[in-house]
């Protein structure tokens, strides 16, 4: 008996590599459900959707301040008590504990320097696009859709845009770079035989696992644990984003362009779409149901989102990473993504005062989708489009498959 | 940056670290061009989702993927043979 008991926690460990933990990831269309799910537990707990980048706004505002007493930006609260601010806390937590987990986190300096470059480029139009889509790939798009407002739709179509284009710069690179792949022929790469065990596991396991305590005690010592249900939220939202590979970049980078990764940008599309299904489903009973505001997270919706979603689009395939996806992958340890992050922290709060003051014209109007179609009209029209998206989606599929069985 | 070399046995080995999607996929195809048919390839990448992509990429071109395998903490290692035809 005791010999089983000792081993007990062996299998458990293998039975959690096996499934949760498993190096092929959790599917697309699993990840997409539970994001939704989790949006709407978000929504009612926090009275707005889960977002990101007015956490980056908090942060950049605290750094031009308390760096460098620049306050001109606006006056921010305490990065613990934003409720956006600590959901991405909780993102960059989740993931990294999924990561550690599942043995994938490592640090990763990039390949070279053409990616430093690339992750500030990114970082800088993904925030410049966030000012004129009044929101990221969450904000601006899965959230919005999720909230009712047509914002959302708006965005999608420049995210088609900008993912296109970022597959024709990543297209331009491979064949530059393909040129410099030359043969060496070398007997061995030494790397190969000697597998290293992980000396300093148990350390990030334990650094994954006291971060968030210690945060969370922390904030339910000082507020009264609402914001640490806000954590707690935010590191679902990584867990599930890392262990799915739920990448944003991806899922509109080869879509149109059909690049490398196309069919798993089809079940990301997929994925994304379900996840909107699941959460208007959802965010329809809060507003109905007066739970929160009708009108909450309902942005303006104009030409300013379209051109907003294409730089956005550009930058986060350019990066390597949309917004939940910089932290995520930054969790996981790219350096790259780490740039990218910086940079976007650091622009998106000057940008924002800039343009808002400068060009307050430049945004549409607010628009909830259920105010001019009615409840029933407003969740149809999502059904609606979003079916025929995915019907789209199988479409393309079916005909490259197609083409392909032709082909070989 | 990405680097080939040619094992003493012919195996191809891609050392892809360091690079995030899509290169690793894109760059395994490039080196499975240079392969002769049913030749050998390495694939060495640290990028987690890669494990999942690189895969399902070269099967859906009717390579055959032979194993992925951890090599340290962080970093695998996709082995596949080149399609006959």
């Amino acid at each position: 008996m005791a010999r089983s008991e000792a081993r007990f926690p062996e299998h458990l460990a293998g039975l959690l590599r096996r499934s949760l933990l498993s190096r092929r990831g959790w599917p697309e269309w699993l990840g997409g459900i539970l994001l939704g799910l989790i949006n709407i537990l978000f929504f009612a707990w926090a009275q707005k959707p889960f977002t990101i980048y007015s956490g980056f706004l908090n942060w950049g505002r605290h750094l031009y301040a308390d760096l460098a007493g620049i306050t001109s930006l606006g006056a921010a609260v305490s990065p613990l008590a934003d409720k956006t601010s600590v959901g991405d806390i909780g993102l960059f937590l989740g993931a990294l504990l999924a990561a550690v987990a599942a043995g994938e986190f490592r640090l990763r300096t990039p390949a070279r320097l053409l990616d430093y470059v690339e992750g500030a480029m990114g970082g800088l139009l993904m925030a410049l696009g966030v000012v004129l889509a009044v929101g990221c790939n969450w904000g601006g798009f899965f959230s919005a859709i999720t909230a009712l407002s047509l914002h959302g739709y708006l965005m999608f179509l420049g995210l088609l845009a900008g993912g296109f284009l970022g597959a024709l710069y990543v297209e331009w690179r491979a064949r530059r770079e393909a040129e410099e792949l030359e043969l060496e022929v070398e007997e061995v790469v030494e790397v190969a035989e000697h597998p290293k065990r992980g000396a300093s596991a148990p350390l990030l396991a334990a650094v994954a696992l006291a971060l968030p305590a210690l945060l969370a005690w922390r904030m339910a010592s000082v507020g009264g644990g609402f914001y640490a249900v806000i954590l707690f939220m935010g590191m679902a939202v990584g867990v599930v984003i890392q262990r799915s590979r739920f990448c944003f970049a991806t899922a509109f980078r080869d879509i149109l362009r059909g690049g490398g990764e196309f069919r798993r940008s089809v079940r990301l599309q997929i994925g994304i779409a379900l996840g909107i299904l699941v959460g208007a489903t959802g965010t329809a009973v809060l507003k109905y149901m007066g739970y929160v505001d009708p009108t909450a997270y309902v942005k303006p919706a104009g030409w300013s989102n379209v051109l907003g979603g294409l730089l956005f689009g550009l930058g986060m395939v350019i990066a390597g990473g949309c917004a939940s996806g910089s932290l995520w992958r930054a969790a996981e340890g790219h350096v790259k993504l780490w740039v990218a992050l910086a940079a976007a922290v650091l622009s998106y709060a000057p940008l924002r005062h800039l343009i808002r003051s400068a060009a307050p014209w430049i945004y549409g109007e607010k628009i909830l989708l259920v105010s001019s179609l009615g409840w029933a009209g407003g969740l149809a029209f999502i059904y609606a489009t979003l079916t025929l998206w995915i019907l789209f989606l199988l479409y393309l599929d079916y005909r490259r498959g197609s083409r392909h069985g032709q082909a070989v | 940056m990405a680097k080939l070399y040619r094992k003493e046995d012919g195996t191809l080995v891609l050392d892809v670290r360091g690079y995030v999607c899509p290169y690793p996929v894109i760059y395994t195809r490039k080196a499975l061009a240079k392969l002769p048919p049913g030749g050998l390839l390495e694939v060495l990448t640290d990028n987690p989702p890669s494990c999942e992509n690189v895969p399902r990429a070269v099967r859906d071109e009717g390579h055959e993927v032979l194993g992925v395998e951890d090599l340290e903490p962080g970093v695998w290692r996709i082995l596949v043979r080149k399609k006959a035809g």
